[in-house]
């Protein structure tokens, strides 16, 4: 009885989109939201390098002068384990650490390691004449634990690079005092690089752990952020159309299901729209040499599956969301009243971001297999498995059918909603109310 | 053709609508024959625009039927519907012309035909000069000539109106007035939903007047007046006299005096003329009329014995 017009949905969804990509909003935010992200992702790291270039001048406290030296070589050794003996070398390697913000070292040996020592240096750190040292005395290596008393103890990183660094040294030291040749010891020391080499279908792409991380975060937020946002905005379209009485005027003409396919659709578009904007110049900022969050996705090595995907579950979790939005909508009078619903219809999308790092972790992992079957939370988790790691095909059909399936019943349930609430004015219904609109509509 | 032409442009019979247990409308039935104006009178909260709802298919009767151009109403009758809702609805933020395009085009008509014809209509009723405006950026009584436009641009066979002319001066409320008559002219059927006596009266060949849900009173409303009878004299006696004699007469009801005349009622099966002869008796008298009761009086008189 109630056929679908496809004229009419054309004709809503068209206007939905025209009205909303002509509005300023729509431009200002398509190019501040990629703005914002470079910002994000940019200024901290520039903050970091300005900041922390800077140099620390500690003392060693040792009685064995030998093992205070064999520290100090290792405190200013370089990250990438050059030797740092030669005055040219330690100012080449001074400037590359100033390039990449590492904090860099002038050490003092001191071999009284005495109390007196201990005070001296302490008044020396009161001055500001240094910055910290290290007490070595026979006790701690017995016991394996030193102190590194200094001023500013609370970079956490620069700490652990200390700590490393200390242990080798002392390790090389007693090595060498058991009668290792120096240069064995300099091959058996060199740290292992590991780089992971992600296997799927046959072939092989290698990819930095943190960039990939980086990258699939950067993803789904935006999923989840356009699912949102597009989702939330359809709610406040049939909101209007109910405040300004357009609705009447239109029911006249359209069907209730055709007008919230319509504009469902007309929305979503803008959305689309704008995703491919953003990626658009997205790859246009991954040029090459750019430094930018953009070409960390590049260089995350994506297959255009990952594209593919994206759109897919997108679009899936947004007709979901959408339509449990434009019921809402359709339920609420005002603005006020749908943003503390509105917090229900959205929380199961919340609740799959709060996962994502488990699931990041453990894609296969049983528990995230069923959980990213559950329709409500698969646009977001059933995206990042796929990109961290190759998922069964029967699985990624599974979750596309389950959610085509729920998409069915909520569009059913929601139109039906919609049909009544859409007219009603005054009073928000009561949930047996809402009940018996879905029965009887 | 010819037969179409004969049938109703729209039958609702015993078409009844509940809302949980407030009953919206009970057991209604009318017709509204082609060409013609009808009116849907009742008080606030009478049913009339849960009438007009399923007349259109925005709701659906629980039961009765309605039948529209000689057949069951569906959906695909609605392209030659128009309805002006009570409440005004259009998009605040959109340019007026683009908006009357776009109704038209939900109503059926191509783009540019649309367009055509929001123009023609624009000029016609001296609003064109706004198309290029937002909507919001109209006064009240601007926006209704657009949606009274955006309502008739399908040349709908069929208009229905509800409260068409609240917020207009008296010079643009009769623009509209002109323009209905012109329609009804060319053979089109219009329903007027309002408060408004005098529009109906002036304006409507029939009523329907519905009181909680039930139809009260219907039919042609020259019958209708003429069934109620002309129980209203008024009468201007010469000079001043004390009137006080005619309120006595055994033939009068009630009477109220104005300035220069006096009103009465005549008793049930008082003959006028005896009336007349009575009065002329004793005074000499100026005027002597015989009123038609107003629509006004009929819809107080009707409503109000429901009520009781």
């Amino acid at each position: 009885m109630r056929s679908i017009n496809l004229r009419n949905i054309f004709l809503i969804a068209r206007r939905e989109y025209l009205e909303r990509v002509r509005t300023k909003a729509f431009m200002i935010f398509t190019l501040l939201m990629p703005a914002i992200m470079f910002g994000f992702s940019v200024v901290p790291s520039l903050l970091v390098m300005s900041k922390s270039g800077g140099t620390l001048h500690i003392a060693v406290v040792s009685a064995d002068a030998k093992l205070a030296q064999s520290v100090k070589v290792e405190i200013l050794r370089s990250p990438s384990g050059a030797e740092a003996q030669q005055e040219e070398k330690l100012k080449q390697q001074k400037r590359r650490s100033a390039q990449s913000g590492d904090v860099q070292y002038t050490v003092d040996v001191n071999t009284d390691a005495s109390e007196k020592t201990r005070t001296e240096l302490q008044k020396r750190l009161d001055a500001k004449e240094m910055d910290g040292f290290i007490w070595l005395d026979g006790k701690a290596i017995a016991e394996h634990t030193t102190t590194y008393t200094g001023r500013d103890v609370s970079n956490f990183v620069e700490l652990g690079k200390l700590q490393g660094r200390i242990r080798t040294g002392v390790l090389r030291y007693q090595l060498a005092k058991k009668g290792f040749d120096p240069n064995e010891l300099q091959s058996f020391m060199k740290p292992f690089d590991v780089s992971a080499i992600k296997w799927e279908g046959g072939k092989a792409s290698q990819t930095d752990q943190g960039t990939q991380l980086l990258a699939v975060v950067f993803l789904v937020i935006t999923l989840y952020v356009t699912v949102l946002m597009y989702g939330v905005n359809v709610m406040r379209a049939v909101l209007e159309e109910k405040t300004t009485r357009v609705m009447e005027v239109l029911m006249a003409s359209v069907s209730a299901t055709d007008l919230m396919a319509g504009k469902i659709m007309g929305v979503g578009a803008v959305g689309l729209t704008q995703v491919a904007a953003w990626f658009t110049m997205a790859s246009v900022a991954a040029a090459p040499g750019a430094f930018s969050l953009a070409g960390k996705i590049r260089e995350a090595n994506f297959s255009g599956m990952t594209a593919v995907y994206f759109v897919i579950y997108f679009l899936l979790g947004y007709f979901l969301y959408s339509s449990m939005c434009a019921a809402l909508g359709a339920l609420v009078t005002s603005e006020q009243e749908a943003q503390q619903l509105q917090f229900f219809v959205i929380m199961p999308l919340i609740v799959s971001v709060m996962f994502m790092m488990f699931v990041m972790m453990h894609p296969n992992d049983p528990r995230v297999v069923a959980l990213s079957l559950i329709p409500f939370c698969t646009p977001v988790l059933m995206f990042i498995r796929t990109i961290v790691s190759p998922v069964p095909a029967w699985q990624v059909a599974l979750s596309i059918g389950l959610m085509l399936g729920t998409i069915a019943c909520v569009v059913w349930v929601c139109a039906r909603i919609y049909r009544v609430g859409a007219l009603m004015h005054g009073k928000r219904p009561t949930l047996p109310e809402i009940v018996k609109w879905v029965r009887y509509a | 053709m010819n037969t179409l032409e004969l049938m109703n442009t729209l039958e609702l019979k015993n078409v009844c609508k509940a809302y949980d247990k407030f009953v919206a409308v009970d057991d209604l039935s009318f017709n509204i024959a082609p060409g013609t104006m009808f009116g849907l009178l009742g008080p606030n909260g009478a049913g009339k625009t849960s009438t007009i709802r399923m007349m259109i298919g925005i709701t659906m009767p629980d039961s009765g039927e309605v039948r529209m151009f000689g057949e069951p109403f569906h959906r695909g009758q609605l392209n030659r519907v128009g309805y002006l809702p009570e409440e005004r609805g259009l998009y605040p933020k959109m340019k007026v012309i683009e908006q009357l395009t776009w109704f038209g085009e939900l109503h059926g008509l191509s783009r540019s035909e649309s367009k055509r014809r929001s123009q023609e209509w624009g000029e016609r009723l001296d609003i064109a000069q706004a198309f290029q405006k937002k909507t919001n950026e109209l006064s009240k009584g601007m926006q209704q000539k657009i949606q009274f436009i955006a309502t008739l641009l399908h040349e709908p066979d069929f208009i229905i109106m509800d409260e068409p002319f609240s917020g207009l001066d008296p010079l643009n409320a009769r623009l509209l007035e002109d323009e209905l008559l012109r329609l009804r002219k060319l053979g089109r059927t219009i329903l007027f939903s309002t408060h408004r006596m005098d529009q109906v009266e002036k304006l409507c060949d029939s009523i329907c007047l519905i009181n909680q849900g039930k139809g009260v009173l219907q039919g042609d409303l020259r019958q209708i007046k003429s069934r109620y009878g002309r129980d209203t004299v008024q009468i201007a006696l010469e000079g001043s006299p004390d009137a006080s004699f005619i309120g006595n007469s055994a033939l009068v009801k009630s009477m109220e005096s104005y300035e220069g005349y006096i009103q009465v009622k005549l008793a049930q099966g008082a003959d006028s003329q005896q009336l007349l002869r009575s009065i002329t008796d004793r005074s000499r008298v100026n005027k002597f009329e015989l009123m038609e009761p107003s629509l006004e009086e009929i819809f107080i008189e009707v409503v109000g014995k429901t009520i009781a």
